[in-house]
Parts: C-alpha cells; structure tokens; sequence
C-alpha cells in the first residue's frame, strides 16, 4: 500500500508534469534532475559505456519532452521514461553487440581497453563481461529485474512482452550469469 | 525472499553502481535543451518555408491548365504569383485539400524553394536560428 509519504512525492511530480506539458522549462529540468541517475544506471548497464549511456539519457529525455503531452499519468513519470529508455538501449546494444562480436572475430577485442575510471575492479570488470554473454532482451531483463528490482509485471510493461517471457528470459540470463561470474569471481560465488 | 545467488548478484551489482557526476549531469541537460532548440528551428523553418509552397501547389493543382493530366514540376512555374492568388480564391476549399492529397508535395515544394527568395523566409529566424538553420542547410547540401 502506497505511503502518504510516496502518495505526496507523486503529486508533486504530477504538478511538475503539467507545469513542463504547458511549457514550463525549470519544471522539466526538475524531472530530469530526479529521473537522470535512474536511467544512466539503466543505460550504463545495458551498454557498459560512459558516452553510450550519457548519450541514451539526453536521447531519453529529448524523445520524452517532445511527447511530453501524451503522459496521462497512467504509471508513474520513472516508469514512462525508463520504457522510452530501454527502447533505445535495446537498439543501441544491438549495434554494438554485432560491432563487438567483429571485433572479437578480428582479434581487436581479445583485450578490450578499460577505461581507468570505470575498471577499478575486479568485480566491474566481472560483471561487464558476465553481462556481455547476453542477449539484448536478456539483458534488459536482468537489468531491470536485478539492478532496478521492478517487478515481474513492471518489467513487462516497459518492454512490452508478456509476463511469461519475461520470467524465461530471467531464467536464461541468470543461468548464463552465474556460469560466467562462478569462472570469473569463484571465492565470491562458490557457496 | 532472496537465495543466495540473487543477494550476490545483488551485492555486487551495488558495489559496482555507475555514477554520474555533477559536470555529466550538466551536459546532459544542456545537451537536451540544446537539441530541442535545434528540432524547433528546423520546425520553424518548416513553418515558414512550406506553408508558402503548400499554398502555391493547392493553387496550381487548382488551376490545372492540363485537366486532368499530369503536373510537372518545371510547369509549376508558368503562371505569375498574381495569377495564382486571384484564381486560387475562387476554389471551395475541400476541392483545394483535394487535389492537395493527390500530390506529391515534397518535391513540388522542393522545387518552390529551389525558385523562391530564402533569404525572405529566413529573415524571420533569430540570430541563433538563422545560424543554426544555415549550418543545417550547408550538411544537406
């Protein structure tokens, strides 16, 4: 059940919907403020790249405002942002993933460059690598299942598949996660 | 509840959390704004430049010398603005969207613009939005 605390926070973002739907800027840039962190994590993790992922949220934001008008509010501003997101994540990751796998044919991707600031360690470079072994929809499944803890039915909206798939995609992702990251991280998990 | 893999997963998916920084989210926003200028100059221009052209095609398709023939484009140009307007005002306006639908608009308007004075409808824009709009147009060419 919805908390007088969460119900409060939906009004206000409501009101800032409206404000932003007759055109007032400061109020997007306040609902860009609040959803930005959000839907970075989400691109980030779908692409495992900086520039990628700063680019899908602008590129989210920009396809937002300019249907801005078509928000009723049905679901909560996160939810209708994230959607138009993991559209273009899943696009984006489609290109990339058949760019990457010619590199890899070629040898160019044998030794992939890591970016200092994002391979600090171990563990990122882990699951960057574990996350690389899935498919587009297995991905953004696991992404918005596990890193973002939608639930089952949540997830299915914002991909716009059933809620069976997306359990067996779920299942697929995992299995392929947990080979991969037992190789990678065995201390961590080998039980 | 969460078994012991969902908690590892868990666990290591929020050691690894990707942050954004306070310049990115910067850009972000100024890259947003900055893209919807350029997507309402590109509108402006639109508004500016094909209502023109639209309205001399639902002129011309109007007062189509050939019956019902084909238009071409280079024939656009037979009559004289003047001609066009005073002729165009006598057609009831559903027979104007008429013949409007049946068209190919985008070339005929190509071929106005190709014809018409730009820097008229150009002179509309800011200054931002004339040098936008020319940058714009200097890529497409």
């Amino acid at each position: 059940m919805e908390t007088m605390k969460e119900q409060r926070s939906k009004n206000v973002e409501w009101e800032l919907v409206k404000k932003a739907q007759d055109g007032n800027r400061n109020a997007f840039d306040q609902l860009m403020l609040e959803n930005q962190k959000s839907i970075f994590r989400l691109a980030f993790r779908m692409l495992d790249n900086r520039d990628d992922a700063l680019d899908t949220v602008q590129e989210t934001f920009y396809r937002a405002y300019r249907s801005l008008k078509k928000f009723r509010g049905e679901s909560s501003l996160r939810l209708w942002l994230e959607t138009i997101a993991t559209r273009i994540c899943i696009s984006r990751y489609r290109k990339k993933k058949i760019f990457v796998g010619v590199e890899e044919l070629f040898g160019f991707g044998s030794h992939p460059k890591w970016d200092a600031e994002i391979d600090a360690n171990a563990h990122r470079k882990a699951i960057t690598e574990a996350m690389r072994t899935l498919s587009p929809k297995e991905r953004m499944t696991f992404v918005l299942r596990m890193e973002k803890e939608y639930s089952t039915s949540e997830t299915a909206e914002i991909m716009g598949i059933a809620e069976g798939t997306i359990k067996a995609l779920l299942h697929r992702a995992n299995k392929k996660m947990k080979k991969f990251l037992l190789r990678a991280l065995p201390d961590e998990f080998e039980n | 509840m969460l078994d012991t893999y969902d908690k590892k997963i868990k666990d290591l998916l929020d050691s690894t959390e990707p942050v954004l920084t306070s310049r990115e989210s910067d850009e972000i926003r100024r890259g947003m704004w900055l893209k919807m200028r350029r997507h309402r100059t590109t509108v402006k221009v639109r508004a500016v430049l094909v209502p023109s052209a639209l309205l001399l095609l639902i002129a011309f398709v109007a007062l189509n010398p050939f019956g019902n023939g084909q238009i071409t484009e280079s024939e656009l140009f037979f009559f004289s603005d003047s001609d066009i307007w005073e002729k165009a005002g006598d057609i009831p306006q559903d027979e104007l969207i008429y013949g409007m639908l049946g068209t190919e608009i985008d070339s005929i308007a190509n071929v106005y613009l190709e014809e018409t004075e730009i820097e008229d409808a150009i002179s509309l824009l800011s200054e931002d939005e004339q040098e936008e709009f020319l940058i714009a147009l200097a890529k497409e060419i």
